[in-house]
């Protein structure tokens, strides 16, 4: 499994000079992290509660299967264009 | 030269494709073998490598190309569509009858419960010899792995 996606460029214009938008996604998953860390305590008292689900159970391997789908995007490229539109977006 | 150094060359010499296209295929294809025609080894380990990419490209033609024609390039990581199958394997039963449902509709007869993570590894590798290249007055679909 590779790293998720470091940088996503984006690009949307119309006719217009619009620069590509560059998305620092290094900066965002630490972010998403810490976030996910402090969260932690209720999602396992959550987890804890209504562990008898079956949807519950499930939970853990949707979880690891949505991370590996985020790691997988690293490489991922669109480019749309009709006429003066244009539509990009780029991860790396 | 290998034969699919001699088709890419076939392929510029017919301007089916550009020669950026052409330049770009030939380093993917890899240097030939050597030994000319290829040792034993050669196809096998030549076959075996697994695509990284799946790309696909709609560009207009030189006779139906217009200012306002559309022009489509997507390169998808063959792990994301590895992941995806297998996120789309934990798919809840209500769900997965609903999506076939809906695909049945667009006119695609899938069944997605059926969709197995060890037949992954044989559609990926499959993939590696996906070539798709329909052209008609308008427009050029190009699909294949990189």
């Amino acid at each position: 499994m590779s790293l998720p996606p470091l940088v996503m460029r984006w690009q949307a214009s119309d006719g217009g000079r619009r620069a590509p938008l560059w998305i620092p996604l290094f900066l965002l998953w630490p972010l998403a992290l810490v976030l996910l860390l402090l969260l932690s305590p209720f999602l396992m008292v959550a987890a804890a509660v209504m562990w008898g689900g079956a949807w519950c159970r499930r939970l853990p391997r949707v979880a690891w299967a949505l991370t590996r789908c985020v790691c997988s995007l690293r490489g991922l490229e669109v480019d749309f264009r009709k006429g003066e539109e244009r539509f990009f977006i780029s991860m790396k | 030269m290998s034969d699919n150094q001699k088709r890419v060359l076939e392929m510029l010499a017919e301007k089916k494709i550009s020669v950026d296209e052409a330049y770009r295929l030939l380093t993917l294809v890899g240097p030939e073998e050597e030994g000319g025609v290829g040792g034993p080894g050669a196809g096998e380990a030549a076959g075996k490598r697994r695509p990284k990419y799946l790309r696909v490209s709609v560009q207009p033609t030189d006779e139906g190309g217009e200012a306002g024609a559309e022009r489509v390039n997507i390169r998808v990581p063959v792990a994301l569509i590895r992941a995806g199958m297998n996120l789309a394997s934990l798919i809840p039963s209500i769900a997965v009858s609903r999506a076939n449902e809906a695909l049945k509709e667009k006119g695609l007869d899938l069944d997605l419960s059926r969709i197995k993570a060890e037949d992954l590894d044989q559609l990926v590798d499959a993939l590696n010899d996906l070539e798709v290249d329909v052209k008609d007055k308008k427009e050029r679909v190009l699909i294949h792995t990189e």
